[in-house]
């Protein structure tokens, strides 16, 4: 803008000092905008995310708490046969029970509600109980069992009482037993271990995130198992020993090219060698693990390559120069310095691999599944699979079981990057 | 360094011998179910149920859909391949014949019971009485030109009111679900065909030129009335109840755990109950199923078990635990039909599906 | 810079023979000696078939500092890392020629580096000590070539090897701190140390001190003095005091040629070469 050389001719010579002093103003003007944008962006963001967290845990908090109704059970030895506890009918005997406590219900559709308040698990909780305590047949016994999620919805005020009776999940009649049962003390809030204990359910208050959360496990166990490895090997070898050449270019722009790959295609990949080709069983984290390796070993790759690169290279001709051979150099001199951005990639990979629902799709992972995955090939699903399937399902109490699934997830995800940045300090530390 | 590899040893050793012991026992111990997303919440219940009173495992149930899921259960005999498959829809001949061509030679079918659609809106706003031939005529994409027999037009219609005038006068917005959906297809096929059927000459192109009939039936307005919502029902009764205008088309158990909030529009003059529902007078509903592959019955442990307590009246009975999910059970006669069909296990010929 | 200085107080023969000519690239000087430790012959270096270096022939001797001097670019520092094959580390370099040591062309197919630089020991110009502590720094060469057993001679190992660098006595009490921790003076002399671990009998040294302050240049210019009973080095150096000061043969490189070779007194007082006389009075570099 100014030529320095007109104006130091100049007469009235201007002064460097001044022409920076008159642009002073517009460059902090600049500077202070440029900050409130900044600040701007971040509050945004943070206001977004604290939106979404309280979203999330003021419509999944009621979750961890379950309704429970006291029932006074008469184990009738009429009923059950001593020597074949599995038999029994047991619920007769919680039919009984509740009978017992309002003894004026006597038409069939009346009972049939009533008996509605309590689970349907309530008959496998007594029966547990006696298998435990077979002494006490014969007598009579106290016994807390789950409420029907009705009930649950009720207690929890998500069933609005104003509302005609109509229109309401639970009528005038069972709202009365209800209000009764709480006036004498039959029912309680407790903390709901059924959630972190139990696999998915149809009954919302059977139903628990502990099959998915072992699911996610074994997947993610597979999946870190076989690409930590795999991507750092490949890393280390494209970064340090390949030669740089038109074979290495096209490995490296596909391996850029993969990592921007909609992650369905690796379910369909998946599906067509593991499944189809190696004959391996559906729904199982061993296939899912190997799909979510595929899918994050270019993540992991691309990750490794830049902190192996961010190496400086005269750790490699220090190596050198003393006389270690390549492979010495690079496992005792630059690893231990890429590690940590390698294990940050690693992080990333598997916190996307965590998320994942759509490769699993293909591969048979979403799936309703009740016993919890005892090992790699058990079928399985994952954290968030669960989700989905709830959220999809039309019982009421679902919803709040799907934002407490997703704090799951998101308790499970901040453990493994926690133990991630764990390891990654310890080996900062060390060199 | 070496910390690092002494935990993945021991990382592949757990995952290595995670791996031999399950799979020892080559075969498979728990049943492996797909098909049909509108079987599979009866389907769960029925498998849960079966877990927890049995020693058998619980059924694996995936919901692919009823196409997808009979293109996996036809695919072979053979663990690695479905025992069971759920179908919204009757099987065709052509699914059939593959199934033959794969080696599934005895597929078992057994109807468990009927769903109904809904086209519903919020409680907040007035109750709808369509007849099917306002809903062809709302939502199709060419609709015939009134006076002018033969000829289509692209749908004019913007209020329910233009259409016929006992309707309120709102704007024509139905949420609904995605072409892959099976809820998708069965409305098309009864709420969409039955309408078209009220114009003679289109009901006669049914047997005249199949193809153009099914393009006018099938194809539903891309400007903006009929609003694709996903394949989450929940996302759609969630939308009603935000704007009272407009309407939704779902399964009949999401009406019934949200009777609350949302109300089933008569069709035909008839509500969508329970009992109208079974009795056949609502118009739009659809059989449910599943298939069975025989061979597998004796192979896989618990299949007997299972479809005994899927066929017990304790599930699919009028009081059963299906209903309260919002099955719609089939007159006992027919019941006892297809128990004596599990029981017999009587496979399905061709000649069966003419 | 100040070479103005250093040329003004060397006295200047009188009555000196006429200069070779500037054109002139052909080696003056003796570039032999009697019973070399290394002995290069037509040595060329080509990076993607661009020339770095041509023609080199240049004995080194026994126990001889040999420094090499010239204006940057000038294919020194790429002459001393042929030397112990560092330039293969580099990608599209290509070395011609020959370059013998105990009568054995070290760019044979069948030479292995490895034993190659533990022979010829380097010694680099930033100091680039590993980030490990500075026991570790010091015993990785013996360990990985084996040279010590146990823990009580690598002890030995490295509190010689620290002791003769000159660097016990500042770090005796911290071993255990990385090596990166240390001033740039110690850690190049931390290198050193780490060079002499390994028993080179020859060590490289690419302009060692031209990152380090006049007092730490001035500590290692000792210890190089001390060096040379035992090791034969080879120094490249931006310096020419320090060239004067250190070495007893000096070589002086211009545009990828070795220009003049000779005794450094020679070579400073009285160069034979146009090119040599303009670069030490300053002229040019």
């Amino acid at each position: 803008m100014y030529n320095l050389k007109e104006l130091n001719n100049a007469q009235g010579r201007v002064r460097t000092i001044d022409i920076v002093k008159k642009g002073l103003n517009r460059r902090y003007r600049k500077e202070r905008r440029f900050r409130i944008f900044g600040c701007a962006a971040v509050i945004i963001s943070l206001s977004f995310l604290s939106l979404l967290f309280i979203s999330i845990i003021s419509n999944g908090y009621t979750a961890f708490l379950q309704t429970m109704v006291r029932l006074d059970v008469f184990l009738d030895t009429r009923v059950i046969d001593k020597d074949n506890l599995a038999d029994a009918n047991y619920s007769k005997l919680i039919h009984e029970a509740l009978l017992s406590v309002y003894p004026d219900v006597t038409k069939h559709n009346d009972r049939r509600k009533l008996y509605g308040l309590v689970s349907t698990s309530a008959a496998y909780r007594l029966r547990t109980f006696v298998a435990k305590n077979r002494h006490d047949i014969g007598t009579r016994i106290q016994i807390w069992v789950p409420a029907d999620d009705d009930v649950d919805m009720l207690m929890k005020g998500y069933i609005d009482r104003d509302t005609p009776e109509s229109q309401r999940r639970i009528d005038d009649r069972q709202l009365a037993w209800v209000d009764q049962l709480v006036r004498q003390g039959q029912i309680k809030k407790v903390f709901n271990m059924t959630f972190f204990t139990a696999g998915d359910s149809r009954e919302p208050e059977l139903a628990g995130i502990c099959g998915a959360l072992f699911g996610s496990f074994y997947t993610l166990i597979v999946t870190l198992v076989l690409s930590f490895p795999i991507g750092g090997a490949a890393a280390v070898y494209l970064e340090e020993f390949a030669p740089k050449n038109r074979w290495t270019d096209i490995i490296e722009v596909n391996i850029n090219n993969l990592a921007a790959v909609p992650s369905i295609v690796f379910g369909l990949l998946g599906l067509a060698v593991f499944l189809n080709f190696f004959g391996l069983p559906r729904s199982v984290p061993l296939v899912g693990g190997l799909v979510l390796t595929l899918m994050t070993l270019p993540t992991i790759i691309i990750a490794s390559r830049s902190a192996l690169k961010a190496v400086p290279s005269s750790i490699r001709e220090a190596g050198l120069g003393i006389g270690a051979s390549k492979v010495q150099m690079v496992a005792h001199h630059v690893l231990p310095q890429a590690l940590p951005g390698m294990l940050t990639g690693t992080i990333i990979g598997m916190s996307q691999a965590l998320g994942e629902t759509a490769p699993l799709l293909m591969i048979g992972m979403v799936a309703f599944i009740v016993d919890i995955p005892s090992g790699f090939t058990d079928p399985s699903t994952v954290l968030p699979v669960q989700i989905y399937l709830w959220a999809d399902s039309p019982e009421r109490a679902f919803l709040e079981k799907t934002s407490a699934a997703i704090m799951v997830l998101l308790v499970f995800l901040m453990v493994m990057n926690g133990v991630a940045i764990f390891l990654r300090k310890r080996f900062e530390k060390r060199h | 360094m070496k910390k690092l590899i002494v935990t993945s040893i021991a990382l592949v050793y757990l995952l290595i011998s995670g791996i031999s012991q399950t799979s020892a026992g080559t075969a498979r111990d728990y049943i492996s179910i797909v098909g049909s997303s509108t079987v599979y919440p009866f389907a769960t219940v029925v498998a849960e149920n079966f877990g927890k009173k049995t020693r058998f495992k619980t059924p694996k149930i995936e919901s692919t859909g009823s196409g997808g899921g009979h293109k996996l259960f036809g695919a072979g005999i053979g663990v690695e391949h479905p025992d069971i498959t759920n179908s919204s829809a009757r099987i065709t001949k052509s699914q059939l014949e593959k199934d033959f061509r794969n080696g599934v030679k005895e597929v078992v079918e057994v109807k468990i019971g009927y769903d109904g659609i809904v086209v519903a809106n919020s409680r907040q706003a007035m109750l709808f009485r369509l007849a099917r031939k306002d809903l062809f005529l709302g939502l199709a994409k060419h609709v015939p030109v009134p006076g002018n027999k033969g000829a289509l037009q692209p749908n004019p219609y913007k209020t329910w009111k233009q259409i016929n005038p006992l309707l309120p006068d709102a704007k024509i917005e139905v949420f609904g679900p995605p072409p892959t959906s099976g809820t998708r297809d069965a409305f098309v096929e009864l709420a969409m065909e039955g309408g078209a059927n009220a114009f003679a000459w289109i009901a006669k192109l049914k047997k005249t030129d199949k193809k153009r009939y099914k393009v006018i039936c099938h194809t539903l307005r891309e400007d903006g009335a009929f609003i694709e919502a996903g394949e989450n029902d929940n996302l759609i009764v969630d939308k009603l109840s935000k704007s009272p205008e407009a309407l939704g088309i779902f399964g009949f158990s999401f009406l019934d755990q949200n009777t609350d909030k949302i109300q089933g529009s008569f069709i035909d003059g008839v509500q969508p109950t329970f009992e109208a529902i079974s009795d056949g007078s609502y118009p739009v509903s659809r059989p449910l199923y599943f298939y069975i592959k025989k061979a597998h019955v004796n192979t896989i442990p618990g299949m007997r078990e299972y479809l005994a307590e899927f066929t017990s009246e304790a599930a699919w009975g009028d009081e059963g635990y299906l209903t309260t999910k919002g099955l719609i059970p089939m007159p006992g006669e027919e019941r006892q039909h297809y128990r004596n069909v599990v029981k017999e296990l009587t496979p399905l010929t061709l000649e069966d599906l003419n | 810079m100040n070479q103005e200085q250093t040329t003004g107080h060397l006295p200047r023969r009188p009555g000196r023979r006429p200069l070779v000519e500037r054109t002139e690239r052909e080696t003056v000087g003796q570039t032999a000696v009697e019973n070399p430790r290394m002995s290069c012959q037509n040595v060329g270096v080509f990076y993607d078939s661009k020339k770095a270096i041509s023609n080199i022939c240049l004995d080194i001797g026994r126990n001889e500092v040999i420094a090499m001097i010239g204006p940057s670019g000038c294919g020194k520092s790429t002459f001393l890392r042929c030397l112990n094959r560092m330039n293969d580390t580099i990608e599209g370099c290509l070395v011609t020629g020959q370059i013998l040591m105990d009568g054995k062309n070290i760019y044979d197919s069948d030479v292995d580096v490895v034993p190659l630089r533990a022979q010829v020991g380097m010694v680099f110009q930033k100091p680039n000590p590993f980030p490990k502590s500075i026991y570790d720094n010091i015993a990785y060469g013996a360990r990985i070539h084996g040279l010590v057993q146990n823990r009580d001679e690598t002890d030995e190992l490295v509190v010689g090897s620290l002791k003769r660098a000159g660097l016990w006595n500042e770090v005796k009490d911290r071993l255990e701190m990385p090596g990166t921790s240390l001033s740039g003076g110690q850690q190049q002399r931390l290198c050193i140390a780490r060079a002499i671990a390994v028993n080179p009998e020859v060590i490289l040294m690419d302009e060692p001190c031209s990152s380090l302050d006049p007092i730490a240049t001035a500590i290692i210019e000792e210890l190089i003095d001390e060096l040379k009973q035992d090791y034969t080095i080879a120094i490249v150096t931006h310096s020419m005091q320090q060239a004067s000061r250190i070495s007893q043969r000096t070589a002086y490189f211009h545009q990828g040629d070795l220009i003049e070779i000779g005794p450094t007194d020679q070579i400073f007082l009285n160069p034979l070469h146009q090119l040599t006389e303009d670069y030490i009075t300053g002229r040019f570099g």
